[in-house]
């Protein structure tokens, strides 16, 4: 193999596929990169769980592959001198890295003993814009667990129906909904669970842009392509938890609030609450139907704070983990909500005015 | 000077057992171990056994020897329980230190009570037999060794008095065995250089039975001269609990699974009801396992969800035991042990697992069950060992308690007997 390519791009690509090079592996080659110059560069990260390939421009003067320590080959890419850079190898799989006047060689492996990432045989796919699909992820992935005894809710739920593509994650405490309407053609309703870790180097990869990226799932595998990146992620098997039994029927009591003054009065009260101690909730209570109090009261201190709301229904006074709701209203960039309870042991429930884009869900905790 | 009572209910286990059966107070009795789980020795007798020279701790068949007419009956150690804090919230309203040393001694410092001890000493005497028909013997005096001390002199149903000025003439005749930590092995030691009445210590150098018995030696010889300074502790339950923890060597070696689901369920069982009495529930658990050759092993494993209720830590501990159990050797005890501790209302979330939901309820369950053997004792509600021999899946047996008989049935059998009435506080 012998090539010639731009560091910059050579870099942004490691970036992009180191995501899934693996850490402590009890298979040394998966904390190596593989890098297959033919048609263009690929470099390709693996940890059985999940894998990212990265095509990029080179000019390639002998075709051939290669796999390199992940560590070493990041670091001196990243502080070689000159954009320019020459990567050769020879039939011991030693890497020589040119720039300027700096050169390296470095012991590689080879690259036929690197696993092949699965082939993906989907005879159905979804094609969204990468934006929004960025965003449905960055909006839905707090509320996964990460608790290893539910494996199924650690990861998100996608599932297409009715030209609605919704995005679910649980974690026993809280659920996140969001939904949008997509413009395919094919009415064809799938579902499939996306280890969130593995969504979340998709939501790396994803630009901010209108390009589209492709989604399609196998029966054990999806692949997320974007034409320059694939990333392939192993499906969590099982049924993911029915969102819709969970979600409550009838409010008793509404209130229309803006989400960045309730999350601001709520980052204050919980300053006074110690991170690691579960014991002492943020109290949100209505005295009347204009006005909400969000208070907290705890070893260290005590804050109050008021709020105009417009309330509709019973009077509330309840008890939340102020994280689950915090993490939650960080995500809204609507001007004005609907924030919504079920009495004082009912989940508390967070919707946009109109439409059902998306739907947080919050349980409290017990008096 | 301070005044210190030693409280010595006699005859205890013997005692009790003859209030349920009046019967059983006409000829020598004593209370034993179940021979079948091989804990077959003498626990306690009454005053006819006792003279009739049966002996605490002697093999059945040893007492039987000597008293052939000896009638046995089996210990209850839940009603022991029971009496011994009947009688300790007796001790509690003449004042708040109260020590307990078994479950049928105690120390009490009645220093700031303004009533003399020895008026004190004989009300309690006096109200523990009317009111819960037992007797005891109390030691009045400056200090714990010689209060305990007293209690020994007289005995059934007395009071007796030690004042400082008493003490040659009271205490030093006694043999060696009758002062507090005086064992056996420390009597023989003492015998061989021909000191035998607690007098001869007193009257020895201090520094040669220190270099003869070491530091503890020179503690029996301020306790033979009458001195002790050490003070009543009550228990104090505030003390932080780190885990909660129970095991049991069983009266046969395991062989099956079942067996050992049955040994886990009990242990969980009372493990779940000390940590709700303490209000607290755990992240962990772990468990410990020692086969027939005395190899132990000791497994811990995280919890997904905090608990007290019996079912999860059950569950829990036969996972870990099928993980790390490959039965080379049958298994002689087991233990099981709640980490990881929280207060039970450090964790009010609520989820809608239904784990989770299943915990609460059982939670609850359980919370009631312990109410009820708090009333009726603990064997008013027990656990149906069917559980254990049904399939793994089953996870949730609805019958996993099983009321043994109706309530009203089991207020008679194990309410306090006719004509004694609770004391209340």
């Amino acid at each position: 193999m012998r090539l010639n390519c731009s560091r910059r791009k050579l870099m942004d690509s490691i970036n992009i596929v180191s995501k899934a090079v693996a850490t402590r592996t009890p298979m040394p080659i998966l904390d190596g990169i593989l890098m297959n110059a033919s048609n263009g560069l690929t470099l390709t990260g693996y940890d059985m769980e999940t894998g990212i390939e990265s095509r990029m421009e080179a000019d390639i003067l002998a075709s051939g592959s290669v796999v390199v320590p992940a560590r070493v080959f990041t670091e001196i890419v990243r502080r070689l001198p000159d954009d320019d850079v020459f990567i050769e190898t020879d039939d011991k799989f030693m890497v020589k890295v040119e720039s300027g006047a700096s050169a390296f060689n470095i012991r590689g492996l080879s690259a036929d003993d690197y696993p092949a990432l699965p082939i993906v045989e989907h005879d159905r796919s979804l094609v969204i814009e990468q934006k929004m699909l960025k965003d449905m992820i960055q909006q839905t992935k707090f509320a996964a667990s990460t608790d290893d005894s539910r494996p199924i809710l650690k990861g998100i739920n996608v599932i297409f129906e009715n030209g609605e593509l919704t995005l679910v994650t649980i974690d026993g405490f809280r659920l996140a909904v969001r939904k949008e309407k997509i413009k395919d053609e094919q009415q064809e309703a799938m579902q499939f669970i996306v280890p969130a870790r593995a969504m979340e180097d998709v939501s790396h990869v994803l630009n901010d842009s209108e390009e589209t990226v492709t989604i399609g799932p196998s029966h054990n595998y999806v692949l997320f392509d974007t034409g320059e990146v694939k990333i392939v992620s192993r499906l969590i098997q099982g049924d993911f938890l029915n969102y819709k039994s969970i979600l409550p029927s009838g409010n008793k009591t509404s209130l229309l609030a803006n989400p960045q003054t309730l999350l601001s009065a709520i980052e204050r009260a919980s300053i006074v609450i110690d991170r690691d101690d579960k014991r002492f909730p943020v109290t949100l209570e209505t005295p009347d139907e204009d006005t909400l109090v969000i208070s907290s009261k705890t070893d260290i201190g005590m804050s109050r704070e008021e709020l105009n709301v417009a309330l509709t229904g019973e009077l509330v006074d309840i008890d939340f983990n102020p994280k689950l709701f915090m993490d939650a209203l960080r995500e809204i960039e609507d001007d004005q909500i609907s924030v919504s309870f079920q009495g004082s042991v009912g989940p508390c429930s967070i919707q946009p005015l109109e439409g059902e884009s998306f739907f947080y869900l919050v349980l409290p905790l017990r008096r | 000077m301070r005044a210190i009572l030693h409280s010595d209910l006699n005859c205890f286990y013997a005692s009790v057992e003859m209030l349920y059966h009046p019967e059983l107070a006409r000829g020598p009795m004593a209370v034993c171990g179940d021979p079948d789980k091989r804990h077959g020795i003498i626990l306690a007798k009454n005053e006819q056994a006792k003279r009739l020279g049966v002996k605490t701790g002697e093999a059945i068949w040893e007492a039987r020897q000597k008293c052939p007419d000896l009638t046995l009956q089996p210990a209850h150690g839940y009603l022991y329980v029971r009496y011994s804090e009947l009688v300790r919230s007796i001790y509690e309203e003449y004042t708040d230190l109260v020590e307990p040393y078994g479950l049928d001694e105690c120390w009490l410092d009645v220093s700031d009570n303004l009533q003399t001890p020895v008026k004190i000493a004989e009300e309690i005497r006096r109200r523990v037999r009317e009111e819960l028909g037992l007797t005891v013997s109390i030691g009045v005096s400056y200090n714990k060794v010689m209060a305990k001390l007293g209690s020994d002199l007289k005995k059934p149903d007395a009071v007796t008095i030690i004042k400082p000025q008493d003490i040659k003439t009271l205490v030093w005749p006694l043999p060696l065995s009758a002062l507090f930590y005086c064992g056996p092995r420390t009597v023989r030691k003492l015998a061989r250089i021909n000191i035998r009445t607690i007098g001869d210590l007193a009257r020895c150098e201090a520094g040669y039975i220190e270099r003869m018995l070491g530091k503890n030696g020179l503690g029996l010889w301020n306790f033979a001269n009458g001195v002790d300074f050490s003070e009543v502790r009550p228990v104090r339950e505030q003390e932080e609990i780190k885990s909660v923890g129970n095991s049991t060597t069983l009266p046969a070696d395991l062989n099956s699974r079942d067996e050992v689901k049955q040994t886990f369920l009990r242990l969980a069982d009372k493990v779940a009801s000390r940590l709700r009495k303490a209000n607290m529930v755990c992240r962990g658990i772990q468990i410990s396992v020692r086969d027939a050759e005395l190899v132990t092993i000791e497994r811990q494993s995280k919890l997904y969800m905090t608990t007290c209720v019996t079912k999860t830590l059950y569950e829990q501990a036969m996972q870990l035991f099928d993980e790390h159990y490959f039965w080379q050797r049958p298994i002689r005890s087991l233990g099981l042990r709640a980490i990881d501790l929280l207060e039970a209302d450090e964790d009010r979330q609520l989820s809608y697992l239904t784990e989770f939901k299943e915990e609460e309820r059982w939670r609850e369950a359980e919370k009631a069950i312990d109410k009820v053997r708090e009333r009726y004792g603990n064997e008013a509600v027990t656990r149906d060992f069917r559980y254990c021999r049904g399939s793994d899946n089953q996870a949730v047996a609805s019958e996993l308690y099983r009321f043994k008989d109706k309530a009203g049935e089991l207020a008679d059998q194990h309410a306090l007997p006719m004509g004694f009435q609770a004391h209340k506080k």
